[in-house]
């Protein structure tokens, strides 16, 4: 693969975030993706999100799991820690490093294969443990690492790229999330940075399970006639149903938001996600009428996209506060102030006599 | 166990897996109290703290600087200059991607360089050698009760045997010791296959020939008469009891 090297010096112009930082300081390395790849347009909003919301590069955690899209944990934020785990595993991995260090921002990212097959069963209960961590789903339609066989996220009736037809109904990562009771679920496109970026940062701030489905595209293996998730297909069948601007507590609410259009959901730091519906009958904070929705306009052909459902309700069974830890790390508090020692193993013991 | 698995995972930052099995973990025991040392402190391993990291010019994840194949990692949230990707396909030393051929054989050899440093690592066996003698019993295990109801039988038979109760894998430097001491050993495993003999004779140089298994594998807990029959049945042909369905081989 033949590429020109970014310089790693950045003009004196390009406008710098809260830190100090430029974009480029979010970047990480050269994708070695195929040219064209949705993914790769999720990782620039990725890196916009981050440079935007100002995080540390050090505190922000990036996991994945096998897969394309996996592989581009390594192609943003340089400066934080990545794991590429094993197929399906990345949630357990992300319960690991968020009960050790609750204060990182974790950002998981999956692809439909690596999630709703062989890591189905711990989305699932990442989701029921409302970890607190966004776990983005770049979502093709296909496992496109090993050359194009269907994922569980294929329509009935799509063809792949030589010719056989899938059967087999598909899972639907936002209904799932939906019925296990995410309290944050989105859908979005790799082609809409005006989307995708807010729902980022808004993700990032929620306090829970944050799930993005985002549509990405498969340039090589499923973007033909007949797919179902190709570029032309999801531009036909999009619907942006809610759109969600971010506002950082420093930025004031303008009044290009009127009243009775848009509603404004305070987060848990002051910061504010507001909503302004683009279909007037889609109800972004009812559980089953959100449900419903989605699924009638999937009957139809369509993407309802934006943030389909939230409840910004201070997370009672979240992970941390269901398990009573401190609100230091744990990994913080030194083992002498851990540990209960022999007296408290003689108490234990006490209960078993 | 499980307090020495949680150090040695983080010593050699590789999974440790504990053995257990059905009878120990769902039948109710009879054991001694459970002791805590209040002076135990974890083995963190080889783990840079901020002060380290700002020393460094760069941080590269899989530097091997002093020979025994462990290398020194970084905890997220500390530094940037600490951050590395643990990635899914081939690494450098650097931690940065390859497909390379030599570099990848090198990560492979520092692998084994880290296997030889767990065999000084893991747990030791649990030898008791009586008067020296030339038969050793060998297991593992929940095995453990029945064994040493079995030796206390063989001796009131006047047959002394010493026992060794191998207790990890890779092996550690005992295990080989106590092979090589005794003429004959009786590996006795509750499984069809004989897994544990198996292992001994790949990891080990012990001759095939010494080892003789005593299999123990009808789904219930082996018993102490099934451990004395066999013996028995090898050393003393003449005087041996007939046997009800025991297995050796």
């Amino acid at each position: 693969m033949t590429f020109i090297a970014k310089p790693k010096v950045a003009h004196p112009s390009l406008p710098k975030n809260a830190l100090g930082f430029t974009r480029r300081d979010y970047e990480g390395a050269l994708s070695t993706l195929c040219a064209g790849c949705g993914h790769d347009s999720i990782t620039a909003a990725i890196v916009e999100a981050s440079w935007g919301l100002a995080l540390e590069p050090q505190n922000v955690v990036k996991l994945s799991g096998i897969g394309c899209s996996s592989k581009t944990t390594a192609y943003f934020v340089s400066g934080g820690h990545g794991f590429n785990s094993v197929h399906g595993r990345m949630p357990s991995i992300a319960m690991g490093a968020n009960a050790a260090n609750r204060s990182l921002h974790y950002i998981g990212v999956s692809g439909d294969g690596d999630t709703l097959s062989i890591g189905l069963g711990q989305f699932c209960h990442a989701i029921r443990r409302n970890l607190n961590m966004l776990y983005i789903i770049e979502n093709n339609g296909v496992y496109g690492l090993t050359k194009g066989q269907f994922s569980a996220s294929a329509d009935v009736g799509s063809r792949a790229k030589k010719g056989e037809t899938n059967f087999q109904p598909p899972i639907d990562a936002v209904l799932l999330a939906m019925t296990l009771g995410a309290s944050f679920v989105a859908r979005s496109f790799s082609g809409d940075k005006q989307q995708l970026v807010p729902l980022i940062q808004a993700g990032l701030k929620h306090q829970g399970f944050a799930l993005i489905d985002v549509l990405s595209p498969c340039v090589t293996f499923n973007d033909h006639e007949g797919s179902t998730k190709s570029y032309a297909y999801t531009r036909e069948h999009y619907e942006p149903a809610v759109h969600a601007d971010f506002v950082p507590l420093e930025r004031e609410i303008t009044a290009d938001y009127k009243e009775g259009e848009t509603l404004p959901l305070i987060m848990h730091d002051g910061s504010r996600i507001v909503l302004r519906k683009l279909d007037a009958a889609y109800d972004p904070t009812n559980r089953t009428l959100a449900a419903v929705q989605i699924q009638e306009r999937m009957k139809a052909g369509e993407y309802l996209t934006g943030l389909l459902f939230v409840d910004l309700e201070p997370a009672k069974g979240a992970f941390h506060v269901v398990n009573q830890t401190p609100d230091a790390p744990l990994n913080s508090i030194p083992f002498e102030v851990l540990s209960p020692g022999s007296k408290g193993l003689e108490k234990a013991l006490a209960r078993y006599r | 166990m499980a307090v020495q698995a949680f150090d040695l995972a983080e010593r050699l930052q590789t999974p440790v897996l504990v053995l257990s099995d059905l009878d120990i973990g769902m039948n109710d025991w009879m054991c001694r109290d459970l002791k805590w040392d209040d002076n135990y402190r974890p083995d963190r391993g080889k783990v840079l703290g901020r002060d380290e990291i700002l020393k460094l010019e760069k941080f590269y994840r899989f530097i091997d600087k002093d020979g025994d194949g462990i290398t020194p990692r970084t905890l997220p949230g500390v530094h940037p200059k600490a951050a590395y990707f643990t990635r899914g396909s081939g690494h450098t030393q650097y931690g940065a991607y390859t497909e390379d051929a030599a570099d990848y054989q090198l990560v492979l050899d520092r692998l084994l360089k880290k296997w030889a440093t767990a065999k000084k690592l893991v747990p030791r066996a649990v030898i008791e050698a009586t008067a020296g003698a030339p038969v050793g019993l060998v297991s593992f295990g929940s095995c453990d009760g029945a064994v040493r109801e079995a030796i206390e039988v063989l001796k009131s038979r006047g047959v002394g045997v010493d026992y060794m109760r191998v207790r990890s894998f890779p092996f550690s430097e005992d295990v080989e010791r106590f092979l090589a001491a005794h003429e004959l050993l009786f590996v006795v495993e509750q499984n069809r296959d004989a897994q544990l003999r198996a292992l001994l004779t790949l990891e080990t140089d012990v001759e095939k020939s010494r080892l003789r298994s005593l299999l123990h594998y009808n789904g219930l807990p082996i018993s102490s008469s099934f451990i004395v029959e066999g013996v028995l049945a090898e050393l003393r042909p003449r005087q041996r009891l007939q046997p009800k369905g025991a297995v050796h081989g």
